[in-house]
């Protein structure tokens, strides 16, 4: 299965002579042009910055645009702006700028005293009377009242000059709190999912440790404007459909040199009508592995799959779903005996949740904290992200390549400062990385065909499999067109799944 | 201190580039990820005092940087005393102004003399705001007593205590209970990490993130815990 693979380690080549663990990475790529894509890590500066690249990733720089220092931060590209989280100490500062590149400081545009982990989201209005709006949410979790409750702010317009937030509190249920990890997902329609953890038993002082977790979605039909409650679980009608319940989730727990125990992602199937299909990823303790499980909904979220994809000793989710419905599952997986471990950044795709391909992007030595989250974007039929690791340049550590910004010697496997001549040791940096699915390479489909009839055997779709089927030409016959007919077959399939999609959706 | 002493002096403590340089372009930017255009320039740099530890001064020395400058314009070929901080770092690097000075050699002797304190002036206001400055040892380390927050900007505290050699500031007992972070993330992942048998002179001063009692002390600053070789010269910088 031919995919191009990119991976770019981000850090500048004027910033060679640098040391920091550049951990906990995030990625934004511009939906209006793909080619303008941001990203977040804790990069040292006497302010946060945001890692810019106007080239579709092949080149980075890094802007001094955000105010504030920061303790946790992520930014997202709506069409109108980039907006960025940050939490300078225990406030939540959501900033934002129209052009990143400008050198301009970004603007703050909505604030909350005393707050963990914030995440943004964001998508402009392309459709209807509000077209052109940014819809801006920021998920954390709220210290300011009571112990850490799941929380979104909402802005139906947070373009404008001074944009209205209203916060909606998702924690509904009678526990102990909730886990910072919040994770709003957007679809084009206005349905707005939020995956996070409710931790229904205390964690006791002074030991951080075990505490019993549910896996919670909610879901908003219109914008976030009915407060994320148009979801209710049958089993106890609050808000929010548990989709795994009774989990051990061990808080501050260690996976090599990364802590872990707030590891949830989710992601809504962006395609026109499918805005029912929704996936959420998460880690829980399974005996003494801390584990990764992925599983879908097809109804709105109210009813869930059973686990499809299970990786022990993982961490970092992340769900991106492309322009044809391929789901990437991104996740780290800790490898290797205590004095010599790795970690292997993979991205896993489905089409069906049954049949798995598996990018392995980087293998390298576990050296330092990498950071509490990663993100997975899809843009069209790309998947973009960006991971944490060990910079050293070992060609040998990415099997699909590398290329890196900054002074390095290949061959020695040594990095250098700013003058080329003096060895830097290694850190952890931010890697970039893109993969694009050509358009005829899909499963279940053969190379091409130069004969007047084909036959294919074996085809599966979600749940369906088709034992064979026949394709006849018509039309006049093209030496050159061998692709294009496996292509013609692929969007024909697809449609026909489509249609039968649309069909379920429009009886539900 | 002269009053442009001071003026100098304030300069270098918002700088964290300060520099002598030749304009070289007008409206232009040696950086692609920079648009040219009114308000930049492009300066040779002919001497670097100070800069970001990502780039040292060896680093910015020779180098063509862009600015965006913070007032007037000046000319092709004029030799400035800049002071600036990071804007943006990519092939080349970009800094936004705060001011520069038209280079003479009387400013420049004092901008490098006023860079060279830096360290010993931020280790006197470490000096300074400290409570308690202890000669000691760290004798163990345990479990916080203190409830930590549990959220991923806790502290996560360990508890260190220190055996009191000599006190060289405030007034403190035999023991002193030093809590540490071991949270890997900002705005923590730069404090030091202490070690049992640590031998070091600490700068300490109460814990206030968890509003901890009194008799709890942090040193957050990396320069909160030094040597003992540097023991006499703490003993100097303090005040009496």
């Amino acid at each position: 299965m031919a995919i191009k693979i990119r991976v770019v380690n981000m850090i500048p080549q004027s910033q060679s002579n640098e040391t920091n663990d550049d951990s906990e990475t995030n990625i934004a790529v511009n939906p209006a042009d793909p080619r303008i894509i941001g990203a977040t890590a804790f990069t040292a500066s006497p302010t946060a910055i945001i890692f810019l690249s106007s080239d579709g990733g092949e080149t980075w720089s890094e802007a001094a645009i955000v105010p504030t220092f920061t303790s946790d931060y992520n930014a997202k590209f709506s069409r109108n702006a980039l907006y960025c989280g940050d939490l300078p100490g225990a406030p939540l500062a959501v900033f934002r700028t129209t052009d990143p590149f400008s050198g301009a400081l970004m603007v703050q545009i909505d604030a909350q005293p005393n707050i963990d982990q914030p995440w943004m989201a964001v998508e402009t209005v392309t459709k209807g009377p509000d077209s052109g709006k940014d819809r801006v949410y920021a998920g954390y979790t709220n210290w300011n009242l009571v112990t850490s409750v799941a929380t979104i702010d909402v802005s139906q317009d947070g373009a404008v000059a001074v944009p209205v937030f209203n916060s909606v509190t998702l924690q509904n249920r009678v526990v102990s709190r909730n886990a910072p990890s919040v994770r709003p997902t957007i679809h084009s329609d206005g349905t707005v999912y939020a995956a996070y953890f409710d931790w229904r038993a205390p964690l006791v002082p002074p030991t951080w440790g075990s505490t019993i977790a549910d896996v919670v979605v909610a879901r908003d039909d219109t914008w976030g404007v009915n407060n994320f409650q148009d979801l209710v679980d049958p089993l106890d009608a609050h808000f929010g459909v548990r989709v795994a319940t009774g989990l051990n989730c061990n808080f501050n727990g260690n996976l090599g040199p990364d802590r872990f125990g707030s590891d949830i992602a989710a992601v809504v199937d962006p395609r026109p009508k499918h805005s029912r299909r929704v996936w959420v990823a998460w880690c829980d303790m399974q005996g003494a592995s801390y584990t990764l499980q992925v599983r879908q909904s097809k109804d709105r979220g109210k009813t869930w799959s059973s686990d499809l994809l299970t990786i022990p000793n993982s961490k970092n989710p992340g769900l991106a779903i492309n322009s044809e419905g391929r789901v990437g599952v991104f996740y780290q997986q800790l490898t290797g005996p205590v004095v010599a471990q790795r970690w292997e950044h993979h991205v896993q795709f489905t089409r069906n949740g049954v049949d798995w391909h598996d990018v392995l992007l980087a293998n390298t030595a576990a050296t330092n904290w990498t950071g509490d989250y990663n993100f997975l974007q899809a843009h069209g039929r790309e998947f973009y992200g960006t991971f944490a690791t060990d910079n050293t340049p070992d060609l040998a550590n990415f099997p699909h390549g590398v290329r890196y910004q900054r002074n390095l010697n290949f061959a020695t496997k040594q990095l250098f400062d700013l003058t080329n001549t003096v060895v830097i040791p290694a850190s952890i940096d931010p890697f970039f990385f893109k993969i694009s699915w050509h358009e005829e390479e899909e499963e279940g489909e053969e190379a091409g065909f130069g004969f007047k009839r084909l036959e294919i055997e074996g085809l599966k779709y979600e749940s369906l499999s088709i034992k064979k089927l026949k394709f006849e030409r018509f039309g006049e016959e093209d030496d050159d067109d061998e692709g294009d007919d496996a292509r013609a077959i692929s969007r024909l399939l697809h449609r026909i799944a489509d249609g039968i999609e649309d069909e379920e959706e429009t009886n539900e | 201190m002269a009053t442009a002493t001071k003026e100098l002096d304030r300069l270098v403590e918002e700088s964290t580039y300060v520099f002598k340089a030749t304009v070289t372009q007008l409206n232009a930017s040696n950086e692609p990820s920079v648009r040219p255009g009114p308000g930049l320039i492009v300066a040779h740099v002919d001497e670097a005092f100070r800069a970001s530890p990502s780039v040292r001064a060896s680093g910015l020395r020779g180098r063509d940087v862009t600015i965006q400058l913070s007032g007037g314009a000046p000319a092709l070929g004029d030799k400035l005393l800049v002071f600036a901080n990071e804007w943006l770092y990519g092939v080349q690097i970009a800094l936004r102004e705060v001011a520069h000075h038209k280079a003479t050699a009387q400013a420049e002797k004092e901008v490098e003399e006023l860079v060279e304190r830096l360290p010993i002036r931020h280790l006197e206001a470490r000096l300074d705001g400290a409570v308690l400055v202890v000669d000691g040892e760290v004798e163990s380390i345990g479990p916080s007593p203190v409830p930590d927050g549990f959220s991923l900007r806790s502290p996560n505290y360990q508890l260190a205590v220190v055996r009191v050699v000599s006190t060289l500031k405030g007034n403190r007992g035999e023991r002193v209970d030093v809590l540490f972070p071991t949270n890997p993330a900002p705005p923590w992942r730069n404090a030091p990490r202490l070690k049992e048998h640590q031998n070091a002179v600490f700068l300490l001063r109460h814990e206030t993130a968890l509003k901890a009692p009194p008799q709890f002390f942090t040193a957050l600053d990396p320069d909160d815990v030094q040597s003992r070789e540097t023991l006499s010269k703490i003993r100097s910088l303090l005040k009496p």
